[in-house]
């Protein structure tokens, strides 16, 4: 661009040089022709007048001419007389130097003495003359043999002009040569010259200047333009290409489509998950891809396509070995040339696939697992009951005398047994409940229960041990308590019978006592306080741990279950426990439970 | 005056004595059945007072038993009690019921109790 900037300013001026040039060289010419036809008509005038006044004295000489040689004819005394006459003639004018030729070309008369006697037959002025015309030449002298005397660094006109007889007319008797100083004739055409072509010049380089400036205008707009355009197309081409890159290094597998589902294009990804080249997708179409369900398929995806402008799903794809291969699919519509086009992103989801047949497969492991823990639960429970049922059934039907009367050691003996046995039967029952909280298995199973029913079912459970032991047991219940309620009857039962049977474990004389009344809308409190060992401050907080064992206790009074399961149940059932104890005075415990009354009418 | 009849559903044989013994001692007559076929068979010949019905049977399940009782009109009047280790089915079918007694049972309990569900008894519910 700069180049051709430097060009066009380049040949501009060579042009404006050579026009000046050209221009210059026709006013000199015209001025020099004008010059010269100027001195030509003053010279051709000066002859006439020469003729008229002068020749009358030269025709003797020029009519004797021809027989005299040049010495002869320098040295003719009438030489002087016409040298004289002539130099009087032309005295004022700018006349330097004349010549008069015979017909024969023999120089006459000169101004310039030593040139008489000269013949001038060969030369080509002469001859014009002598044959009618005019000959004239502009010649610069650097030294010139004017009258009299010798001058220097002129501009000399000459010409040759015939000599008629009888004035203008008649036959040429001579040929007059007459030179004419026009050196400040010259000079002033010079100036004239000059000026006229200054004014050229600088009017050119005004014009120039102002065609620069022009050019230079519209380059600089062309610049302009050209830099916006290779910007816009250096953007598009980086445009493209990323584009070209995305399409191309995708690692999800781009088709473009036409509506029919031909294949327009596709990337080196698809043609790689499909196992067929470029080209041979390029001469497929969607049915060839979705044989099974080309139809069905493209009525449903259009149709999700027209109506939200995507389409996303997951369809198989006929590889080139025959496999299927899964893959999620999303496509839009975009608009080429005018023609409606899909792009389809295809991303392969074998692996994916693999991956959640395997998820699937271990999570259904664990369910099965989770399945036959459960049983094992079940079956530990049932297998380890039964037994120790039989155990303590026999026990008690022969401390009842079914099979006769026994001793009194033996019926002691019978009773260690049952004692015993209960022990286990609590252990295992607290055991399996814990294992079976800990594995995550226990639900809830809110139905409609009496509460009531359940204290006094409880409270028959335990009055043995406690009666046992001397202790008096009693209840109290609000008597606004609703006849029915919604809980878990038989975790509820676990909890009062847990913390009944802790209250008589650790309690050696005196009461325990049930309690239960509202604590706020709907919340209920079962309370239950006795007047046992009591629990040290310091390990209130440890006490509902699995295993725990109160350190005042005199003996090993049970596994240390009880509290925690009480504890774990009443979280999940979304009540509190709280606790009040004082060492060797007693113990409460507060169980505050949500429980939603039934409806009388429902009941 | 003969005796009311209890049907024993018990597949563990000496649950199912200790069972029969606490009825007896109640004032009940005893019969076993050792699993849920053989007591639905049972209960096409004969009308209980009592059924002490187990749920985990080895056949066919304590539940199943219990609705065929349930939909035998003739037995409407039966008093069944569920004998099982199994809390969840216990509370699930606690409201079918009339009585639910978790393993173990102890035999003292089970007299007392089926005592005071004796027809002559003073105490009958």
């Amino acid at each position: 661009m700069y180049k051709l900037r430097r060009y066009f300013f380049l040949s501009s001026l060579l042009a404006f040089i050579t026009i000046a040039v050209l221009l210059a060289v026709f006013v000199r010419r015209m001025v020099r022709t004008n010059l010269e036809e100027l001195a030509e008509s003053r010279n051709v005038v000066l002859t006439q007048a020469f003729s008229n006044s002068l020749w009358p004295a030269f025709e003797s000489l020029v009519a004797d001419s021809a027989a005299l040689s040049p010495e002869d004819l320098q040295n003719d005394p009438r030489i002087d007389e016409l040298y004289a006459l002539v130099d009087e003639q032309l005295n004022d004018l700018s006349i330097v130097k004349i010549k008069v030729y015979n017909l024969e070309g023999i120089t006459v008369f000169s101004t310039e003495l030593a040139q008489i006697g000269e013949n001038k037959l060969d030369n080509e002025g002469y001859l014009i003359a002598r044959a009618g015309g005019v000959a004239s030449e502009l010649t610069h002298r650097d030294t010139f043999s004017a009258f009299e005397q010798t001058i220097s660094d002129r501009d000399v006109f000459s010409s040759y002009v015939p000599i008629y007889a009888n004035g203008s007319s008649g036959p040429v008797v001579g040929v007059f040569e007459v030179y004419d100083d026009v050196t400040s004739l010259v000079l002033r055409t010079n100036q004239v010259q000059w000026t006229l072509l200054g004014a050229v010049v600088l009017l050119l380089g005004v014009l120039f200047t102002f065609l620069a400036l022009i050019g230079q205008r519209t380059f600089h707009l062309i610049q302009t333009q050209y830099e916006a355009i290779r910007q816009s197309e250096a953007s598009l081409k980086v445009s493209e290409e990323k584009y070209s890159n995305l399409f191309r290094q995708s690692g999800d597998g781009i088709f473009l489509l036409n509506w029919n589902g031909r294949i327009q294009d596709c990337n080196p990804r698809i043609a790689h998950m499909l196992g067929y080249s470029r080209d041979e997708l390029l001469n497929m179409t969607l049915a060839d891809l979705h044989p099974q369900d080309f139809q069905e398929q493209m009525q449903i995806r259009t149709e999700q396509l027209l109506k939200n402008g995507i389409a996303q799903f997951e369809i198989d794809f006929l590889t080139q070995d025959g496999s299927l291969m899964p893959g999620e699919v999303s496509v839009t519509m975009f608009e080429l040339t005018g023609e409606r086009m899909l792009q389809s992103i295809v991303r392969d989801i074998r692996e994916r696939r693999r991956q959640e047949e395997l998820l699937r497969q271990a999570r259904d492991d664990a369910l099965e697992a989770s399945k036959l823990k459960s049983q094992l639960l079940a079956n530990v429970s049932h297998d380890l009951r039964t037994p120790l049922n039989a155990i303590l059934g026999y026990s008690e039907m022969l401390q009842a005398g079914i099979y006769g009367e026994m001793s009194a050691k033996q019926q002691k003996v019978a009773s260690q047994i049952i004692d015993s046995t209960g022990h286990l039967l609590n252990f295992v029952n607290n055991f399996l409940d814990q294992a079976q909280i800990e594995a995550g298995k226990l639900q809830l199973n809110p139905q409609p229960f009496a509460l009531l029913d359940l204290i006094v079912e409880v409270e028959d459970l335990v009055r043995v041990l406690a009666e046992a032991k001397g202790l008096t047991l009693h209840s109290s219940i609000a008597p606004e308590m609703p006849t029915q309620m919604y809980g878990d009857r038989y975790w509820l039962r676990q909890i009062c019978q847990n913390l009944l049977s802790n209250s008589i474990k650790f309690t050696d004389s005196g009461s325990i006592e049930i309690k239960v009344f509202p604590d706020g809308p709907e919340m209920w409190t079962i309370q239950v306080t006795d007047t046992g060992i009591g629990i040290p401050t310091a390990v209130q907080e440890q006490i509902f741990e699995p295993f725990y064992q109160p350190p005042n206790s005199k003996q090993k009074l049970g596994f240390g279950l009880g509290l925690s399961i009480v504890q774990q149940l009443t979280d999940l059932m979304g009540g509190k426990v709280s606790l009040h104890s004082v060492e060797n005075e007693g113990t409460t415990i507060l169980i505050t439970l949500p429980l939603q009354p039934v409806p009388e009418y429902v009941g | 005056m003969t005796q009311p009849l209890a049907l024993i559903v018990e597949d563990d044989a000496k649950l199912a004595d200790i069972f029969s013994e606490a009825v007896k001692a109640s004032g009940f007559t005893a019969t076993v059945a050792v699993n849920g076929r053989l007591a639905m068979e049972r209960l096409d010949e004969i009308i209980p007072t009592l059924i002490l019905l187990d749920l985990h049977l080895p056949d066919v399940s304590g539940d199943v038993v219990l609705g065929h009782v349930q939909q035998d009109e003739r037995l409407a009047d039966c008093i069944i009690i569920l004998t099982t280790a199994d809390a969840w089915m216990a509370e699930t079918l606690r409201s079918q019921v009339d009585f639910v007694l978790m393993k173990p049972i102890s035999f003292i309990q089970l007299r007392d109790l089926t005592g005071r569900l004796r027809p002559s008894s003073p105490d009958t519910v």
